[in-house]
């Protein structure tokens, strides 16, 4: 690669890291209860080979009966490792997971272009897929889920490698197939919805590149066959009691109302100019809510790189499109639509069409245009990176249960000086159990009761807790407003990051 | 490619259809007018009859009616109307109907104009675009209706329409009438004063050589237009002018404003004045509401999902256009775009990206009646997108075209009919109630009752039921002006309009026992409950809708 090209990419990769790992652990502020999860079963994996519930190196992490896929935990696993159970060990693969994605944009856009011009001029090349990786890098929505552990955004950097590997193995090796393979298998093993996601995609990419598949028989079959015994336990699973769980509960044929009139209202609501422009996914995990999904000033580019893209009747088309109409599905199957996580596939295609609609641009409009819109690019982006290190933390801190983990660490902090700790159910069980940590054999041997954990002891606190031991002194952990004010004893009040108070503790 | 007599047979195959869709049951279905309407009709009746309105006004060209100051067009054609079927829920809403006919036929031919480069597939992009707006549930709701929304296809059509037939025959002739249907445009609906505008302006800017060439042609237009609008443009320096729009504009709302501006305040106690100031400025506060409102128009939920108002959403889980029209829209815009000439793709985009703005300054976005303008633009490009379409499935996979056709003509076929089914089986007796049915029932009752009572109070409840009384009483207009003194104002909470015995005011029952003689009618659960209801009316679903009592004689 040239130097210069070299140097590019660099930079855009060092943009993309700081963007996610610059006060990674402060911002979003606090662990998630999933994501605690998350942390826990892989310190138990780590420690005992079982996770919370004692099961043998699952496939499918019981958890909150949410039965989480495994890959994510088991990185985990290998971060905490290094690190012991802390917040970076959990968001650190996510984070990393959003960086190399921003790489394999690259490449994966170079393959996008080679497939519309086959004898492309390299440096029209290189800069389109800058243009993307750039793109990918500074999107808001990339950013918001590489900071955080989602195992989402992990599957989504393992559909673009493979995705990447599939074209190149075409155009250049076919040795890469197999790997693009293995990529692909193993984000049926990370998050749910590319398990309905890529199977339909790699149809489309069969389809499309069935005659040079077939040429290679022997290879083709071969990556065939083993990819469908490494994810046959999957699959299968897939529509097993457990595998279904998280369907039932989240899917639209559930809800109340014809099941095709919802999904047809869910589906075109991820199109929406509201969500994908303006405000975002309304939850506030999972954007800053006053920024869309895509930067506003990304709306003509969108309109003119799809009509572009469609102009020039390429298989490139073909999968882009595919890729972005089939992406909309798993949130549209669930009850809660958009859906800027389980549509976090989307993010792609959306980028690698305004990158094109940019390229078009970029050739042929006059300079002083391509300024003015570059500044309010980078108008919009300073709002959004203000918005998210400034108002973010403090205005969304209960969305990501911050207080929690405070709460935990102080309790850890002070454990010693007292003989039993009375908690209130609000405190998440999963946040003591990650943050003092505790034993994950003791867990397992007492059968998952989380009602005592040590000498944590979970009490509704409706009446005064009984000291088991009455000469010691106790805490009690309550949430602000159960006990009145005027009870003496309180030693401290933990507050979420823009002063909402999360729990008080009591001495007594 | 389609021959003069089939076109002939064809294009009138489409407007019987038009026709029979929209006169079928006209006045019946919906059941019972709501209470614009009944305003618009007896406006109407009194112009009819006294050449004044409700409030005694002597020809306005703003109706105050319900304090929303309605503009005068669609009122002046329900005259006629009335002056022929007298006073009847028919007449009101015959007008809507007519124009919404008219403008399919207008559409045929301006879609035909507007691509007449294409020679034999014009006629095709006639005949389908007038096709698509006939069985359109968009346009149908409207023009089945009196609302003056769904007019602005017929002027809209036929302005552009004769604009084109001008520059193709170099007669001042057309442009004049041209402009006759713009101008009058300004008079039907609100939403027109702004869209018509920003119409003519991108007709100027897109034929700018044509017109420099013609100058001559366009001075009779331009005059037309002028004298038109004036009055339009005088009125919206009047209070009266612009009392709808700062009754509904989102520049109004302080609590939107204030959401939008929490942040800055934040920025301001973290003494951060930098930000402040240049990351939440106020403009963007409102810029952001203004694009999202326009926005939420170019949505596909808008489109194709229902839900868009508790008015409009008549027919349930059934949006303003086809499910089917969603592929052809967007293939439409694709070759619009792909063709030699541009200058239709320009034109139609200009009138798509045109029509949200009326609505995008209001609150209560999406609104489907403040954007029906949009039409016919929609069909015209659908009906594009689809004839192209087809000729690539013939060009490319020759082999399903059958079958593309035949599905296509099924899905079409079907989603009429399902349309259709849901509009006159399912809408009437889920609905009734946003088209206050039994209120003639209610009101002729009323009347019966009346010589037995000393007053008859009609509860504000029943959603400004003035209207509604002098329009199914049928009462005489110089009587309510000479005699009852016309109206007083249209506000909701008004309580000194009367006519006759009947007095129109909030009902309160613990004030009204006492005196002798008063029949009371107001709505369902209005009431305290020992109070001896003498009559229940229910909405077709079966709840109850209004009740009748009497105080001791």
């Amino acid at each position: 690669m040239k130097k210069s090209l070299l140097l590019a990419l660099g930079v855009v990769l060092l943009l993309a890291a700081i963007l996610r790992l610059f006060k990674i652990t402060d911002d979003p502020p606090g662990l998630y209860p999933d994501e605690v999860a998350i942390g826990y079963n892989a310190y138990s994996i780590l420690k005992t080979g079982r996770d919370e519930w004692g099961n043998s190196y699952p496939l499918l992490f019981r958890s909150y009966g949410d039965y989480k896929l495994p890959v994510y935990i088991y990185l985990t696993a290998a971060f905490e490792d290094f690190l012991g159970p802390t917040d970076l060990a959990v968001r650190l693969p996510s984070a990393l997971a959003g960086i190399i994605a921003v790489v394999g944009s690259f490449f994966l856009a170079q393959e996008i272009f080679f497939l519309i011009k086959r004898e492309a001029d390299p440096r029209a090349v290189n800069l389109y897929s800058l243009i993307v990786a750039l793109l990918l890098a500074t999107s808001s929505w990339h950013i918001q889920f590489s900071r955080a552990g989602f195992e989402a955004n992990l599957a989504l950097t393992f559909v673009i490698l493979g995705t990447w590997l599939f074209l190149s193995a075409l155009r250049n090796n076919i040795r890469f197939l197999p790997l693009s393979a293995i990529f692909f298998v193993t984000s049926l093993y990370t998050y749910h919805s590319e398990r309905i996601f890529v199977p339909p995609l790699l149809l489309v990419l069969f389809l499309l590149f069935r005659k040079t598949l077939l040429k290679r028989p022997k290879i083709f079959v071969a990556t065939c066959l083993v990819s469908l015994l490494l994810a046959a336990p999957i699959l299968a699973l897939t529509f097993s009691g457990e595998g279904l769980a998280r369907l039932k509960t989240e899917s639209i044929f559930n809800e109340s109302g014809p099941v095709w009139e919802n999904f047809q209202t869910n589906y075109l609501a991820n199109f929406s100019p509201d969500y994908l422009f303006f405000h975002g996914d309304q939850n506030g995990r999972h954007s800053v809510k006053k920024i869309g999904e895509l930067y506003l000033w990304q709306l003509p580019f969108f309109l003119l790189g799809t009509y572009a893209l469609l102009n020039k009747r390429s298989k490139a088309g073909v999968i882009v499109f595919s890729w972005l109409l089939l992406a909309a599905v798993p949130s549209a199957i669930t009850r809660v639509s958009p859906h800027a996580l389980r549509g976090l596939l989307m993010v792609l295609p959306f980028e690698i069409i305004c990158a094109f609609g940019l390229w078009v641009f970029v050739a042929k409009f006059p300079k002083w245009l391509i300024i003015g819109l570059g500044s309010l690019a980078v108008y919009e982006f300073l709002i959004y990176l203000h918005i998210y290190y400034v108002h973010y933390p403090v205005a969304y801190a209960a969305d990501w249960e911050a207080g929690q983990e405070q709460t935990a660490l102080y309790l850890r902090s002070r454990e010693d000086h007292y003989g039993q700790i009375f908690v209130h159910p609000n405190l998440s069980p999963v946040y003591l159990l990650f943050y003092l940590p505790y034993d994950p054999r003791a867990l397992q041997a007492a059968n998952h009761d989380l009602s005592t954990l040590g000498k944590y002891q979970y009490h509704n606190l409706y009446t005064q807790p009984v000291k088991a031991d009455s000469a010691k002194k106790s805490l009690i952990v309550v949430p602000p407003n159960i006990i009145s004010a005027d009870r003496p004893g309180k030693i401290r009040e933990i507050k979420m990051t823009g002063g909402n108070p999360a729990f008080e503790i009591y001495e007594f | 490619m389609i021959s003069r007599k089939l076109t002939i047979i064809l294009f009138s195959a489409v407007v019987l259809l038009a026709a029979v869709l929209r006169f079928y049951d006209l006045g019946k279905n919906p059941p019972g007018i709501n209470l614009d309407e009944a305003a618009i009709g007896w406006n109407a009746y009194s112009i009819l009859k006294t050449g004044r309105d409700e409030y005694g006004q002597f020809l306005p060209l703003v109706f105050r009616s319900l304090d929303d100051y309605k503009p005068p067009l669609y009122i002046y054609l329900t005259v006629p109307a009335e002056a022929v079927l007298g006073m009847t829920e028919f007449a009101v809403r015959l007008p809507s109907a007519i124009l919404g006919v008219g403008a399919v036929v207008l559409t045929f031919f301006l879609a035909r104009e507007i691509f007449r480069e294409e020679r034999d597939r014009a006629t095709l992009f006639g005949l389908l675009s007038a096709f698509i707006l006939a069985i359109s549930p968009w346009h149908l709701h409207f023009t089945r209706t009196a609302y003056e929304t769904g007019s602005c296809a017929f002027f809209t059509a036929g302005g552009l329409l004769f604009f084109f037939v001008g520059l193709r025959k170099k007669r001042w002739f057309f442009f004049a009438l041209s402009a006759v249907f713009f101008g009058l445009e300004l008079y039907l609906y609100q939403a027109a004063k702004v869209f018509v505008p920003l119409l003519l302006f991108s007709l100027f800017c897109f034929y700018f050589r044509e017109i420099k060439n013609n100058l001559r042609l366009f001075i009779p237009q331009a005059l037309i237009i002028f004298v038109l609008a004036l009055p339009v443009l005088y009125q919206s320096t009047t209070l009266a002018g612009q009392m709808r729009f700062l009754g509904t504009s989102v520049f109004q709302d302080p609590k939107l404003h204030n959401i939008n501006l929490s942040y800055q305040r934040d920025d301001w106690f973290r003494r951060d004045r930098i930000s402040a100031a240049v990351l939440h400025p106020e403009v963007l506060s409102y810029a952001s509401d203004v694009l999202w409102g326009y926005f939420s128009h170019l949505s596909p939920n808008f489109f194709f999902s229902g839900g868009n108002g508790s008015k409009v959403d008549y027919v349930s889980n059934m949006g303003l256009l086809y499910y089917w029209e969603m592929p052809f829209l967007l293939s439409g815009l694709f070759y619009l775009y792909k063709a030699k000439n541009k200058k239709p793709a320009w034109l139609l985009t200009a009138w798509m990206l045109a029509a949200p703005v009326p609505a995008s300054v209001t609150i209560g976005v999406p609104s489907s009646i403040r954007t029906a303008v949009f039409l016919p633009s929609l069909q015209i490009i659908g009906a594009y997108g689809l004839v192209n379409f087809t000729a690539m499935v013939k060009k490319n996979y020759p082999r399903f075209l059958p079958v593309f056709v035949a599905g296509l003509f099924g899905v079409v076929t079907f989603s009429l009919y399902f349309y259709l089914h849901m509009y006159y089986i399912h809408a009437p007796r889920q609905n009734s109630k946003i088209w206050y049915y039994g209120y003639r029932q209610i009101a002729e009752d009323s009347a019966k009752l009346a010589p037995k009572y000393n007053k008859i109070i009609v509860s504000n409840t029943l959603d400004q039921p003035l209207n509604f009384w002098l329009f199914f009483l049928k009462y005489d207009p110089k009587t309510y002006l000479t005699v009852d003194g016309g109206t007083i104002s249209g506000g909701f909470k008004e309580d000194r309009n009367h006519f006759s015995k009947y007095y129109f005011k909030p009902v309160s029952w613990d004030e009204l026992k006492s005196q002798p003689g008063i029949l009371v009618i107001t709505v369902a659960g209005d009431l305290p409950k020992e109070v001896p209801v003498l009559k229940t009316y229910h909405y077709l679903d079966g709840r109850p809708s209004v009740i009748m009592a009497a105080t001791n004689p």
